[in-house]
């Protein structure tokens, strides 16, 4: 499938353009190199803070007023943080493309940064944390990201914490925005109904005079698998089922053996019919859905599988996952399950790239992590290269069933002591589902 | 041009298989939607749009949660299901598998008034799927063993989104209160206690009933030509039988006449407080306005009780009001998450101010704009891809019998006045009684400890056999 995506760039920022007039809807992307990476040692959550505080107002101008503007315009504004970026992103009425554009630009440009709004967006992290207590499926992400990952930058938090959201104030954050809005660290996208020539026009009215530069971003170590296989059970009472992950450590974005396994990994529990929820779901009954995940970045990021069995089946699930996983690493794919994958991943390839902004976010991801932005085509014809070799070799090259950490939300007192057989496991840690997991 | 299409189609076919052109529309920019049906009763929409090479096939059957009767809730969403499994033709697991190998995804879902299926295509698979769909119409075997299982997977489903979920169960004991016995007072997933109860023979009496092309939908929008979809169609469905659909008459619910409240306790850290006022079902003009009042009320941070609740007294993390869109009535929802150690007599109180005022004041020419562009955009969003349009048009048919409704309905938000909406707050709220749950946080437990494993290799591994199976 082609696609006629324009690059342009702009005073040295580049700008993606997905144009597509069907619709009278524009959606634009502002990234900026930067993100929770650069939070110094104790400022967790400092990007995030002082993102979510510049939403909220530019100067001489009220969050009421602010949110009023953005609903009369018909218009929708995003910002959320990651480690590598900021992203802001907009959906407008292509009509209000124009003040939508003035109102992002004065956000960044010129943000209000009121004291009173960041001890307002401190106390909002604070419930969003609380609240977050009550996803057991997201409970559980979070600690086995942290129980595999121990110290790495990986496993650090983008909210922070609150001892370190208590700690960020309003100088820390102009700082932060003053070393890092530079045009060097500036990507915008365009998707719908708006031309090369609105886009540049935009970008160079409301960007073109911001100071040179770029960002260094810090040296990421690689991050070491976890050793030996360590459980630990977050204690939440009255659970009627129980919510596992299991982790270690998979690949990276320019690894050999990425294709390969995106492949294996989809036979194993990529889709419905993969082996993963085949037997844990279709032939046992035992939860409403398993899978298997390949987290992706510069470094190594952790490969998961998950499900959520009634509590009563909580120990013979978990073998099950562990026993799966050990015939599929040893023993690897068959041909006729790489062949079944291999379409399922090519075919499937127009659905992510069926709508302008769809290829606009892809796009800009792959160009954000150092990638060809316009090598996204190729990825049908990359995943119907794998070979059956590639994809067993992969296999055995990153996963190791022998290093896992597993995470449940669970009452403890029921599955402690089943949990503490599973083979190889060396220790079972209990924790109260309120504790932090920092 | 369609009824000539439709002539041509019929040359030397007779009975269920013949093709009846209904109507062609315009549905969105440059695109045409046209109505057949089949001898057999089957509705079919055709939207042919080529802006990207994929489509969207959905079936609507005009049967949900409903339809059930007391002590068997849930069989709707349990065929849901089943509708996975074998038939004589395609054993159980071949509909996945034959779909992801061409890179299709498929999916399902069930609400009060309808259940539907969808799958979202490469161009290439509109036949196989057409033959997999029109097979399970009908042919559907349940094995014994596997409807035991799928049971087994149900209860887990609810387990996961109702037992474990604060707000699942506090929704479940929401709707109950406000409709007692008529049939939206009961989950669409079921009581836990009739999943346990119901039996085989059950399941399939409500596929028999239910399960017919003259109960059934289709939509297809993509990159397709309208004669091959139809001739397809015809030739894979046309051999289906109707059925002798008798739908029972469902009472109105009474009247709420006066609050009603219920209290649960949950291992959550924080109180959530449900509201609930009865409000008039999709077949109500004033429907419409149900929207307007949740995007003055919660859309985006300048909605009033947005505003009210996270922002002024900061009472709330998060609120929200939705209002399911149901046939016969619904419920007008308001969640709150309250922040730790607030009160929820204190939340209630202060939501009740917000609402009453709309009811007492008209909205202002300003919020009223912003409402109409919020509205239009997320029309035009909703729009965007192929499963989109297919999910409006078999939405609006399986409910309103016309997708044309949607246009309807965006038409009425660029028409209405801040009376209007004055008058829907006040039908809702003015005076009115409620339901109310509250979710109060249980007592924590006791601090983290480690416990050392047996360093043991004796766990059995009791999954040999099947891995083999898996792996053949």
């Amino acid at each position: 499938m082609a696609f006629a995506c324009e690059r342009t760039s702009v005073r040295g920022m580049p700008i993606f353009l997905e144009s597509s007039h069907t619709l009278p809807v524009v959606d634009i992307s502002l990234r900026i190199a930067t993100g929770s990476e650069f939070d110094p040692e104790g400022l967790e959550g400092l990007a995030r803070l002082t993102l979510k505080t510049l939403r909220m107002g530019a100067k001489g101008m009220s969050e009421q007023r602010t949110e009023d503007l953005l609903a009369g315009l018909g218009a929708r504004l995003h910002v959320s943080t990651a480690r590598r970026a900021l992203r802001i992103t907009g959906t407008v009425l292509t009509r209000h493309v124009e003040p939508f554009f003035d109102l992002l630009a004065r956000l960044v440009r010129q943000p209000a940064l009121r004291p009173a709004d960041l001890a307002r967006q401190r106390r909002e992290t604070h419930a969003t944390l609380v609240a977050q207590l009550d996803d057991d499926d997201s409970l559980a992400a979070r600690h086995v990201r942290k129980l595999a990952l121990g110290s790495h930058p990986f496993a650090r938090s983008t909210v922070g914490n609150t001892a370190s959201l208590a700690r960020v104030n309003v100088a820390q954050g102009r700082a932060f925005l003053e070393q890092h809005l530079r045009r060097g660290n500036l990507v915008f996208g365009f998707a719908g109904d708006i031309g090369a020539a609105q886009a540049e026009s935009l970008v160079g009215r409301y960007f073109g005079d911001l100071p040179t530069g770029r960002s260094a971003r810090p040296k990421v170590p690689t991050p070491q698998p976890p050793r030996g296989r360590r459980v630990r059970i977050v204690d939440k009472p009255e659970r009627t089922q129980t919510p596992m992950v299991f982790s270690t450590l998979g690949t990276h974005l320019t690894d050999p053996h990425l294709d390969g396994l995106i492949v294996a990994n989809t036979v194993f529990g990529g889709t419905f019919a993969s082996r993963l929820n085949g037997e844990l779901r279709l032939r046992r009954g035992f939860t409403y859905g398993a899978s298997s995940s390949l987290g992706r970045a510069e470094k190594r990021e952790l490969w998961s599988m998950q499900s959520a069995p009634e509590a009563e089946h909580t120990l013979a699930c978990a073998r099950l996952h562990l026993s799966l996983m050990e015939r599929w690493v040893e023993r690897g794919v068959s041909q006729r399950e790489l062949s079944a994958a291999k379409r399922f991943l090519s075919g499937s390839y127009a659905f992510d790239v069926e709508t302008p902004s769809k290829r606009l976010e892809l796009r800009l991801e792959r160009y954000g992590a150092g990638l060809d932005p316009d090598a996204l085509a190729d990825y049908p014809k990359r995943m119907r290269a794998v070979t059956l070799q590639q994809a067993n070799d992969a296999l055995r090259a990153r996963l190791s069933p022998d290093d896992l950490v597993l995470v449940v939300v669970a009452d403890a007192e029921q599955v402690r002591d089943g949990l503490a057989t599973l083979e190889g496991v060396q220790e079972v840690e209990v924790r109260p589902f309120t504790q932090p997991i920092e | 041009m369609t009824d000539a299409l439709a002539k041509q189609l019929n040359q030397g076919v007779r009975g269920h298989r013949r093709i009846h052109f209904e109507s062609r529309v315009a549905f969105g920019p440059g695109l045409e939607l046209s109505r057949y049906r089949l001898g057999n009763g089957l509705r079919v929409y055709v939207l042919p749009d080529r802006s990207a090479p994929v489509i969207s096939y959905q079936t609507w059957f005009r049967v949900g949660s409903r339809d059930e009767e007391p002590g068997k809730t849930g069989l709707a969403h349990m065929f849901e299901h089943l509708m996975f499994f074998g038939t004589r033709k395609h054993p159980t697991g071949n509909f996945d598998k034959l779909l992801e190998a061409q890179g299709a995804e498929n999916n399902a879902s069930t609400w009060t008034d309808w259940t539907q299926y969808h799958e979202n295509l490469p161009k290439s698979a509109l036949p196989l799927v057409i033959a997999l769909e029109a097979d399970r119409m009908a042919n559907l075997e349940l094995e014994p063993e596997e409807w035991a299982r799928e049971r087994e997977v149900v209860r887990n489903e609810r387990s996961q989104t109702v037992d474990d979920d604060p707000y699942g169960a506090a929704s479940e004991q929401l709707w109950a209160l406000a409709f007692a016995k008529h049939p939206y007072g009961w989950p669409t997933i079921g009581w836990g206690r009739d999943i346990a109860a119901y039996t085989r023979e059950d399941c399939l009496r409500f596929y028999r009933r239910w399960y017919a092309p003259n109960n059934a939908t289709l939509v297809v929008v993509g990159d397709v030509s309208e004669v091959d979809v139809l001739t397809r169609v015809r030739d894979a469905y046309g051999a289906l039988r109707p059925a002798p659909l008798t739908r029972r008459e469902t009472k109105a619910a009474p009247r709420l006449l006066k609050t009603r409240r219920k209290a649960l306790t949950k291992p959550t850290p924080t109180t959530k407080l449900l509201l609930g006022y009865r409000a008039p079902g999709m077949l109500d003009p004033d429907s419409t306005l149900l929207g307007v009042l949740r995007e003055l009320l919660t859309g985006g941070l300048s909605g009033r009780l947005t505003r009210a609740m996270t922002r002024e007294s900061e009472l709330a993390s998060m609120v929200y009001a939705s209002a399911a869109p149901f046939r016969d009535g619904t419920l007008f929802e308001i969640y709150a998450d309250l922040r730790e150690g607030e009160r929820a007599d204190v939340a209630e109180a202060r939501i009740e101010r917000e609402l009453l005022r709309l009811a007492r004041e008209p909205v202002t020419q300003e919020e009223l704009d912003k409402v109409r562009h919020q509205a239009e955009l997320s029309f035009l969003t909703s729009m965007e891809t192929a499963a989109g349009k297919a999910e409006q048009i078999g939405f609006y048919d399986a409910v309103l019998g016309d997708p044309r409704e949607v246009f309807v309905r965006a038409e009425a938000y660029r028409s209405m006045r801040p009376e209007d909406i004055q008058r829907v707050a006040q039908r809702l709220f003015e005076g009115r009684a409620r339901v109310v749950v509250e979710v109060q946080p249980a007592a924590p437990r006791k601090a983290g400890q480690k416990v050392r494993a047996a360093r043991t290799r004796a766990a059995a591994r009791s999954d040999d056999r099947s891995i083999r199976g898996a792996t053949a």
